[in-house]
């Protein structure tokens, strides 16, 4: 049971890196949270529900899905966090946080005015188990911890590896710096939150394929544990999110097996006041972006 | 002869509080041109006025084209290095990248050669190249801020107090790269400097800035044997 209960935290910890990593980048380059970040995996789930409802073929419906989000990433970002850009006197950091908690309230009220406040059925579901041993293994999730892995490592490439990644690292450190030296700034913030948008949707669809269920409110566990596992790594570092992301996979996982499932958070924020106790900056001091 | 640098009427402000009032000058192409002033004259909030780090109104042109609606990328595209107060560099990323980072707008053909020269102005450099900036000396930061700019081989330098907390001995080596790039490249320069014995005696003209106005202009041999100039910034 506890193995089994190993297994089920490890493969659920794909989807919380995939959301903490969108967290600690726009972070780490922004300098702000982006609490409406993990309701863009819902935008991206319900419009394939709504594309697929609508009778169009799951391939298009991803790309439509796809557009659809990030529009509204875009608009989101213009008008909840760019303002904080453009002002420096005090509350820049809170003003934009506030406003993207607004704004992830209209997504989420405004997905549930049109498509109810209830469980929805993702049309993608991959429901099945295999078996390794004993053991049972949710093939969605299992393809979730795939997907998310390939795209953290091409994602930890593009950052350390590439000429973007490189200006995307400049503007983080010193954002004037940044524009002097020639690097159009504001170019580089949209494409670093657009890809931070795609893999929160790619997150969101994840849940979808493996749980069979989305909703209009069901982001909110997500950023929660999106946030702490950030924290728990280090804010601002790739790698530090991934293991945060894992810590409360297997904490979670954990919490369940011996408290029971009602108690599943607890075991998450053990997890944060444990290693901040420890190391105040998280796990890894040494950000990645930064 | 069109100016690198022309200047008028540019007002520097921040808020309320004006830094900069109705400022005139212009660098001629290959000309070093120094602008001195003590504590808060507005050395460098007229610099940042022209790469439109801050609000300011009036003109600005270089080499014949208008930069006041510009942003500060765009006007770096254009030719025109800055080196900040302070240096502005990237605390995590090591020299090397500061250096590839300051060569993206030349041809990726022209860049090893580029870097060759700048580290034969810069020595200290090379040894230096895989070391993050934050863990360089003052000196070394400094260089790093003047060198990266010069990757991206700007036709007009704008160096705000490149010699503040450097040890002489560095303070030499700066200047001395300032004075080649000076007379070798022909590189057009507008120094900002407390430091107005370095400043004149690397420049050939040069303005006083006095709490915010533009008081004077003249060559610098005048002003290095001016009695006034001397006794209010060369200390003798
Ligand atoms: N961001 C700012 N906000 C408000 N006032 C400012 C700001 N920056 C500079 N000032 C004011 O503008 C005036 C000119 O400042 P500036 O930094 O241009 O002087 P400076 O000549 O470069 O001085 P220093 O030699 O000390 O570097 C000063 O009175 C300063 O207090
Ligand atoms: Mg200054």
């Amino acid at each position: 049971m506890l193995i089994q209960q190993l297994i089920n935290g490890v493969l659920a910890s794909g989807i919380y890196a995939l959301f903490a990593v969108g967290f600690t980048m726009i972070f780490g380059i922004m300098g702000v949270l982006n609490m409406a970040h993990a309701d863009f995996g819902m935008v991206a789930a319900v419009a394939i529900i709504w594309c697929v409802g609508a009778g169009v073929a799951p391939l298009p419906a991803v790309v439509v899905a796809a557009v659809v989000m990030l529009l509204i990433a875009l608009i989101v970002e213009r008008t909840a966090l760019r303002p904080g850009r453009r002002y420096s006197g005090d509350a820049a950091v809170e003003m934009p946080l506030i406003a993207s908690i607004g704004a992830g309230m209209i997504l989420q009220n405004g997905a549930a005015v049109i498509f109810g406040n209830k469980a929805l059925v993702f049309p993608l579901r991959l429901r099945g188990f295999f078996h390794v041993g004993d053991y049972l293994v949710s093939q969605g999730l299992a393809l979730s911890l795939v997907v998310s892995a390939v795209l953290l490592a091409g994602l930890e490439v593009l950052v350390s590896h590439t000429g973007f990644g490189r200006q995307v690292r400049a503007v983080a450190q010193n954002r004037n710096a940044a524009e002097i030296m020639g690097i159009n700034t504001e170019r580089i913030i949209l494409l670093a939150f657009a890809i931070s948008a795609l893999l929160a949707g790619v997150a969101g669809c994840l849940v979808g394929v493996s749980y069979g269920l989305v909703a209009p409110y069901m982001s909110i566990p997500y950023a929660i544990k999106g946030l702490v596992a950030m924290i728990v790594g280090g804010v601002g570092s790739l790698p530090g999110a991934v293991i945060g992301a894992l810590l409360i996979g297997l904490a979670e996982a954990l919490t369940v097996n011996w408290l029971g499932s009602q108690l599943r958070d607890v075991g998450v924020f053990a997890v944060l006041m444990l290693v901040l106790a420890i190391r105040p900056a998280g796990i890894f001091r040494l950000a990645a972006v930064r | 002869m069109t100016a690198a640098l022309r200047i008028d009427n540019v007002t520097v402000s921040y808020g309320a509080i004006c830094a900069v009032r109705d400022a005139a000058l212009t660098v001629a192409p290959g000309e070093a041109v120094a602008v001195i002033g003590s504590n808060g004259a507005g050395k460098s909030s007229l610099l940042r006025g022209v790469m439109n780090l801050a609000s300011r109104t009036g003109r600005i042109t270089f080499q014949g084209q208008q930069l006041e609606s510009l942003r500060p990328h765009v006007i770096r595209r254009a030719g025109i290095g800055y080196v900040p107060e302070g240096r502005e560099l990237f605390p995590n990323l090591t020299v090397q990248e500061e250096l590839t980072l300051g060569a993206r707008m030349i041809p990726r053909a022209d860049r090893p050669q580029m870097l060759e020269q700048v580290f034969g102005l810069f020595p200290r450099l090379r040894e230096r190249a895989k070391q993050v900036t934050r863990t360089l000396s003052g000196g070394e930061q400094q260089m790093v801020a003047i060198a990266r700019v010069l990757m991206g081989k700007p036709t007009l330098l704008l160096l705000d107090e490149p010699s503040l907390g450097l040890a002489p001995v560095i303070q030499d080596v700066v200047f001395a790269a300032l004075d080649q790039l000076r007379t070798a490249e022909r590189l057009s320069m507008l120094l900002v400097e407390q430091n107005a014995y370095r400043a004149l005696a690397l420049c050939s003209r040069a303005y006083v800035l006095e709490t915010g106005t533009i008081t004077r202009e003249d060559s610098c041999e005048t002003l290095r044997n001016d009695p006034a100039i001397r006794s209010a910034y060369l200390g003798h």
